[in-house]
C-alpha cells in the first residue's frame, strides 16, 4: 500500500460552533488536519470530544463554523447543499455504526442507492453493485431484506454500499459499535482488506484495539487535536524495509 | 422515475392501513368534485355543437320598464330580421309541450318551435335526413326533426324513421331528420324531443294567439355576425332598426329596443341580470366540494408528516448516500402522487355509482341530466388533473418537510421522541396543527354554507302558502291539442267540473288555466284614468280560473264576491284581485267596482272581488299583484282541474279519470298529483341541494375530526414521556385529561375564529340563493360552530382518555 504526497483531505483551523438559544458549544476548535490517499487513520476520544462531529464535516454532512476544508484539491467547506449532495454521493463512503440500511429495501437495492443517486446506467449499477457484494461475501443474499440478516452480515451488506461507488475516502463511524466481538473482528478484518486495496479509511473509534489497526490515530478531546500517534505507520514502514520489529 | 414509481408503491403496499385510509379519504374528496364537476360539464361546460359559436349573437328586447334582456315578439322578429344590415341571419325559438301519440298510448313531450333556418344558422348538419326548408316556415307543413335522445328512447332507432310520421296533438308529422347526438339547442339545460317549424304554431300550442303582435315576448332570437362586423356594431345597428320599429309602431314598441351579447355569455346569463341560477349554484357546490377535498388533504398530509416522522431515518441515510433535496423531494412526491392517482381512481368509480344513482332517482332538478351525465373525456381529464394536483398539494409540504432532517443525529439514534422532541420533530408537529386549524375552519365554511340552506328550507317549509293543501288532486289536460272549439271546450269545462263534484268524497271541482304555485301570464295593467300607451302601464301576474276555484283550493275572498255562473262572455268583464293588488293600485280607496284595461283591450274591466295573498311562483316568493279572470270570459285549452276531497286526495286519481274518458276517452291527462305534492316539488330542488351541501358538510366535519384525533393520538404518543414524568410527580389523570384535551380545544378554537370569519365574508355569494335567512343569521353561526366544537371534543377526548392511561414507569423508559 502507498501513499501519495499530496493530501486526499486538508482542514485548515476549522472550528464548528453549535447554538441554541442561551448557549454556545464549541465542538470543534482550531483541527488542523491531512488525509493522505491511501492512509487508514482512526480518531479516538472520549464520548463528546468531537469524533462525530469531526466525521460529519468530513463528510460533508455538516459543515465548519470556521475553517477550510480541502477534498480532493477542491475547497468544499461552502458548496451549496446540491453540490454538497454530489461530492458526497461521488468522493465519500459511509459506514455507520448502526448500520443504516434501508429496511424497505433489499441488500442489492440498498447498495445500488448511492450508485442511483449518480445516475448511472443500470448495467454498470449491476456490475459494480454483485462487484462490492462480492467483496464482502454477501452476494448470495443480494434478494434478502435487512431484517433477514445479522448484524454483522447488515454491516458487511453498509461496507458493500460504501465501496461500491469507488469513493476517494470511506468513513466509518465506530463500525463495530453495535456488533460482538467475533462480528466485529470480521468487519475490521474487511476494512483492512479494503486498506490493502488501496481504499482511505477515516475510523471513528473509541476501542484502542481496533485504532491500532490504522496506520495513524488521531486523539481529541474538548474539539482538540490532544496527539497524532504516528508509530503504526513508523513500525509498519520499518517492516516494509526489512527491519524486524520486536513487539 | 421509474424506479421511484416501484419503490413508491412498495412502500404504499408496506402500510395497507395508512393506504387504505389515505385512498379512502382521497376517494371521497376526489369523487364528490368528480360527480359535481360531471354535473356542471354535462350543464354548463359542454362546447356548444355549432358552426363557429363565436360568431353567434342572443338577440332580445330591452324595455324601459323592465330590466334585464326579454325576448323578442314575432313580428318585431320578422323584421329585425329584414332590416338590419349586421347578421348574416336571423333565427328563433320557442317552446311548447305537444302530446306525443303512439296510438295505445301518449305522453307529453317537449318541443321547440323554430323558424326554418334554425339548423342551418347554427351550422348543425342533421345526422340524417335534413333540417327544414323555407318554405316551410310560410307555409303550414307538419314536419319536425326529432332529437337523438328521443330517437333512441322513443322511437327504437328506428334506421327508417326519417319519412315517416308521429302523431303530435292529433295531427300527423313527418320526420325529415334526425339531430346530431351531441345537439339539444342552444340554451343550458336539456333540449326539446323534437323542432317542427314556427308555421306550425295553431297545431303545437292552441289557443296561443301572439304570433300576430309586437307585443309578446316569446321568441328567442339568433343572429349570426356577418364577417368583420363587432358585437357593439350590431347592438348599435340593432338599435337603430329598432328605434324604426318604434317609431312605425309606437303604441306597441314605445320604450322598448333591442340588443345582443354573444350567445355563449346570454347561456350563462340569459336575462343580462346576473348568473343563471344553475351557475351560481354549480359554483356554490363546487366550492363545497373543493373545500371537502382541501381537508381530505389536509388530512393526507398530516398522516404524510406523521409517516415522515418516523421515515427520517430513511432519509438520513439518503442524503448521506448523495440524494440532493430535489431528488428526495421527487421521490416523496412520486408516493404522494402514486396515493392521489388510487384515490382518484378510487374516487371515479365512487362518482360513476354516484351518478348512476342520481340519473335512476329521476330527481327534479332544474335541469335534464339523463342523455348528457357521463364520464366523458373531459371529466376523466379533470379528475386526473385534480389527482396529480392533489397529490402535489398535500406531498408537497410533507416531502419539504421529510428533506430537511438532521442527518447527523437520526443516524446516530440521538434524536429522541421526548418532551421536548427534537427540531425536526417540532417542526412537524407545528406543521400539523397548522394543518388542523385550518380543516376546522373550511369545515365551518362547508357546514355554515349547509346550515344556512337548511335554514331557508326550513323557512320555505313552514311559509303559509295561501291556499290550503291538504286534499286537493291535480291533473292537467290541453283541450287545444284534441282539436277542441272554445265552445266545445267550455262545455267540456263545465260537464267535467260537475262530474267531478258529484263524485263520492268530492267536496268540490274547479278548472284553472294554471294550477297554484304553476305561476301566470304577465300583462301591462292600465288604471281606469291613466295613460293607456305605456307610462303608467303595471305588468301583473293573470290566472284564468274556473266557478268555485276558490272555495276548491281554499283562498278566501276578503271582499266583494267569488265569480258565478252570471259572469259570462257576454256580459261585463270581471276580475277578482288579490289584496296586494289593492293595496298597490287603489291604497286606502275601495278597490270594488275600480275599473283597468289590459293592454291591447277595448273595454275595461271592473274589480268584483279581492281574494286573500298566496304564493303564485313559488312559496319563498314577496306579496305580488294577482289577477284571477273568469274562464267563461277568457277560454284557455290548456287548464288544470282541481278537486277537493274529503279525504286522501290521491284516491280519487282512479274515479276523476274513469269521468274524464266517459266524456271524452282520448283527452290526454297529465301532471296528476296531489297539491301538497305540488307544493312538495317547487321545494324539491331546494331540498336537493341541502342534501348535498349537508352531505359534503358532515363529510367535511368527519375528515376534520379525523385530522383532530391524529394529532391530539400523535401529540400523546410524542409526550408520553412527558405525560410520565408528571404522573410521576403526583399529576391526576383529570390534570393529564385536561393537557389533552386543552391541546386540542386550542387547535379548534382558532379554527373556529378562522372560519368564522371566512363564513361571514364568503356566505354573502349565497344571499341570491337563501331568500328566506339572513346569509349572516347568527342562530346559524352558533349553531354549525357549536356542533363542529362537540364533534372535535371527542375527537381529541379519544387520545386524552389514553393519555390518562399511561403507565408512569413504562413512560419513563419510553425511547
Amino acid at each position: 500500500m502507498n501513499t501519495s504526497a499530496q493530501p486526499l483531505i486538508h482542514l485548515d483551523g476549522v472550528t464548528k460552533v453549535f447554538f441554541t438559544d442561551e448557549v454556545e458549544t464549541h465542538a470543534l476548535a482550531g483541527i488542523h488536519l491531512e488525509i493522505k490517499s491511501g492512509e487508514y487513520i482512526a480518531i479516538a476520544g472520549p464520548s463528546g470530544c468531537g469524533k462525530s462531529t469531526l466525521l460529519s464535516i468530513l463528510g460533508l454532512l455538516d459543515s465548519p463554523t470556521e475553517g477550510r476544508y480541502i477534498l480532493n484539491g477542491k475547497e468544499v467547506a461552502s458548496l451549496a447543499l446540491s453540490e454538497r449532495a454530489r461530492v458526497r454521493n461521488r468522493e465519500i463512503g459511509f459506514i455507520f455504526q448502526s448500520f443504516n440500511l434501508i429496511g424497505d429495501l433489499n441488500v442489492y437495492e440498498n447498495v445500488e442507492l448511492p450508485l442511483t443517486y449518480r445516475g448511472m446506467k443500470s448495467t454498470e449499477r449491476k456490475e459494480r453493485v454483485m462487484a462490492a457484494l462480492e467483496k464482502v461475501g454477501m452476494a448470495h443474499r443480494a434478494k434478502h431484506l435487512p431484517s433477514q440478516l445479522s448484524g454483522g452480515q447488515q454491516q458487511r451488506v453498509a461496507v458493500a454500499r460504501a465501496v461500491a461507488g469507488s469513493p476517494s475516502i470511506l468513513l466509518a463511524d465506530e463500525p463495530t459499535g453495535n456488533l460482538d466481538s467475533k462480528n466485529g473482528e470480521a468487519v475490521m478484518e474487511l476494512l483492512r482488506e479494503l486498506h490493502r486495496e488501496g481504499a482511505t479509511i477515516c475510523m471513528v473509534t473509541h476501542d484502542p484495539r481496533y485504532a491500532r489497526h490504522a496506520d495513524r490515530s488521531i486523539h481529541l478531546f474538548d474539539g482538540r487535536v490532544l496527539e497524532e500517534d504516528g508509530s503504526k505507520r513508523a513500525e509498519k514502514e520499518l517492516e516494509e524495509s526489512g527491519f524486524d520489529i520486536a513487539h | 422515475m421509474f424506479q421511484d414509481i416501484r419503490y413508491g408503491a412498495r412502500t404504499l403496499l408496506k402500510s395497507p392501513g395508512f393506504t387504505i385510509v389515505a385512498v379512502l379519504s382521497l376517494a371521497l374528496g376526489i369523487g364528490a368534485n368528480t360527480a359535481i364537476f360531471s354535473l356542471v360539464n354535462a350543464v354548463l361546460l359542454r362546447p356548444l355543437p355549432v358552426a363557429d359559436a363565436s360568431s353567434l349573437m342572443a338577440v332580445s328586447t330591452t324595455d324601459q320598464r323592465n330590466p334585464g334582456n326579454l325576448p323578442v315578439s314575432h313580428l318585431n322578429f320578422k323584421d329585425l330580421r329584414a332590416q338590419n344590415s349586421a347578421f348574416s341571419g336571423m333565427a328563433a325559438f320557442t317552446f311548447a309541450q305537444v302530446n306525443y301519440s303512439t296510438g295505445k298510448e301518449s305522453e307529453q313531450i317537449p318541443v321547440q318551435v323554430v323558424t326554418a333556418n334554425y339548423f342551418s344558422l347554427l351550422g348543425t348538419q342533421p345526422a340524417q335526413g335534413r333540417g327544414f326548408l323555407p318554405e316551410e316556415e310560410e307555409t303550414a307543413t307538419p314536419v319536425a326533426v326529432v332529437s337523438a335522445g328521443f330517437w333512441e328512447r322513443s322511437l327504437g332507432s328506428d334506421p327508417n324513421i326519417v319519412g315517416k310520421t308521429l302523431t303530435l296533438n292529433r295531427t300527423p308529422f313527418t320526420v325529415v331528420g334526425i339531430a346530431p347526438r351531441n345537439f339539444s339547442g342552444t340554451l343550458l339545460g336539456g333540449g326539446p324531443s323534437l323542432w317542427v317549424p314556427i308555421s306550425m304554431h295553431p297545431v303545437v300550442q292552441p289557443g296561443f294567439d301572439w304570433y300576430d303582435t309586437r307585443r309578446g315576448l316569446f321568441l328567442f332570437a339568433i343572429g349570426r355576425l356577418k364577417p368583420g362586423v363587432t358585437a357593439e356594431q350590431a347592438r348599435s345597428n340593432l338599435r337603430t332598426t329598432f328605434g324604426n320599429l318604434e317609431q312605425a309602431f309606437p303604441v306597441d314598441n314605445k320604450g322598448r329596443s333591442a340588443t345582443a351579447v354573444p350567445l355563449l355569455d346570454a347561456r350563462l346569463n340569459p336575462n343580462g341580470q346576473g348568473p343563471n341560477v344553475v351557475v351560481t349554484l354549480s359554483s356554490i357546490l363546487m366550492i363545497v366540494v373543493a373545500i371537502v377535498l382541501l381537508i381530505a388533504c389536509a388530512n393526507i398530509a398530516n398522516l404524510l408528516l406523521a409517516r415522515a416522522s418516523k421515515r427520517r431515518r430513511e432519509v438520513a441515510i439518503r442524503i448521506a448516500l448523495g440524494a440532493n433535496r430535489t431528488r428526495l423531494i421527487r421521490q416523496l412526491l412520486t408516493e404522494s402522487v402514486l396515493l392521489s392517482l388510487a384515490g382518484g381512481g378510487a374516487g371515479l368509480l365512487l362518482a360513476y355509482w354516484c351518478l348512476s344513482a342520481l340519473v335512476a332517482a329521476k330527481l327534479p332538478l332544474p335541469f335534464p341530466i339523463d342523455d348528457s351525465l357521463s364520464l366523458d373525456p373531459r371529466v376523466l381529464a379533470f379528475t386526473a388533473v385534480l389527482a396529480i394536483a392533489t397529490g402535489l398539494l398535500f406531498g408537497l409540504a410533507p416531502a419539504i418537510q421529510a428533506s430537511k432532517a438532521d442527518v447527523v443525529p437520526v443516524l446516530k439514534n440521538e434524536l429522541v421522541a421526548s418532551a421536548g422532541g427534537g427540531r425536526g420533530i417540532m417542526a412537524y408537529f407545528a406543521l400539523r396543527q397548522i394543518l388542523v386549524v385550518a380543516q376546522v375552519a373550511a369545515s365551518l365554511v362547508a357546514l355554515v354554507a349547509a346550515g344556512l340552506f337548511l335554514r331557508d328550507l326550513r323557512y320555505a317549509q313552514q311559509i303559509d302558502p295561501g291556499f290550503e293543501t291538504n286534499g286537493v288532486l291535480v291533473m292537467n289536460f290541453n283541450l287545444g291539442r284534441e282539436g277542441y272549439t272554445p265552445e266545445r271546450g267550455q262545455v267540456f269545462f263545465d260537464q267535467i267540473t260537475e262530474r267531478a263534484a258529484a263524485l263520492p268524497g268530492v267536496k268540490g271541482a274547479a278548472i284553472a288555466e294554471n294550477p297554484p304555485l304553476a305561476g301566470g301570464f304577465l300583462r301591462s295593467v292600465f288604471p281606469e284614468g291613466a295613460d293607456t300607451t305605456t307610462k303608467d302601464r303595471v305588468l301583473v301576474q293573470v290566472n284564468t280560473v274556473g266557478v268555485g276555484y276558490f272555495q276548491t283550493i281554499g283562498i278566501p275572498i276578503t271582499r266583494g264576491r267569488d265569480f258565478t255562473r252570471g259572469d259570462v262572455k257576454t256580459s261585463p268583464k270581471v276580475v277578482v284581485i288579490n289584496q296586494t293588488m289593492a293595496q298597490q293600485f287603489w291604497k286606502k280607496d275601495e278597490p270594488l267596482g275600480k275599473r283597468f284595461k289590459f293592454f291591447g283591450d277595448q273595454d275595461y274591466t271592473t274589480v268584483i272581488g279581492v281574494a286573500k295573498d298566496s304564493k303564485y311562483n313559488g312559496v319563498a316568493e314577496d306579496p305580488q299583484p294577482f289577477i284571477y279572470q273568469p274562464l267563461a270570459q277568457n277560454y284557455t285549452p290548456a287548464a288544470a282541474l282541481h278537486i277537493r276531497g274529503a279525504g286522501n286526495a290521491s284516491a280519487l286519481a282512479a274515479p276523476v279519470r274513469r269521468e274524464v274518458q266517459q266524456l271524452d276517452p282520448t283527452l290526454s291527462l297529465f301532471n296528476v298529483r296531489t297539491l301538497e305534492e305540488q307544493v312538495s316539488q317547487s321545494l324539491q330542488p331546494q331540498e336537493i341541494n341541502v342534501v348535498l351541501l349537508t352531505v359534503f358538510g358532515v363529510l367535511a366535519l368527519l375528515l376534520a375530526s379525523i385530522g383532530l384525533y391524529g394529532v391530539a393520538s400523535y401529540s400523546v404518543s410524542q409526550r408520553t414521556r412527558e405525560i410520565g414524568v408528571r404522573m410521576a410527580l403526583g399529576a391526576q389523570p383529570s390534570s393529564v385529561l385536561g393537557l389533552v384535551l386543552g391541546h386540542g380545544l386550542g387547535l379548534v378554537g382558532v379554527g373556529l375564529a378562522i372560519g368564522l370569519v371566512l363564513a361571514y365574508v364568503t356566505a354573502g355569494f349565497a344571499k341570491a340563493l337563501v331568500v328566506g335567512v339572513n346569509p349572516h343569521d347568527p342562530m346559524t353561526y352558533i349553531v354549525t360552530s357549536a356542533a363542529l366544537g362537540t364533534i372535535a371534543l371527542l375527537a381529541s377526548y379519544i387520545p386524552a382518555r389514553r393519555a390518562t392511561r399511561i403507565d408512569p414507569l413504562i413512560a419513563l423508559r419510553t425511547d
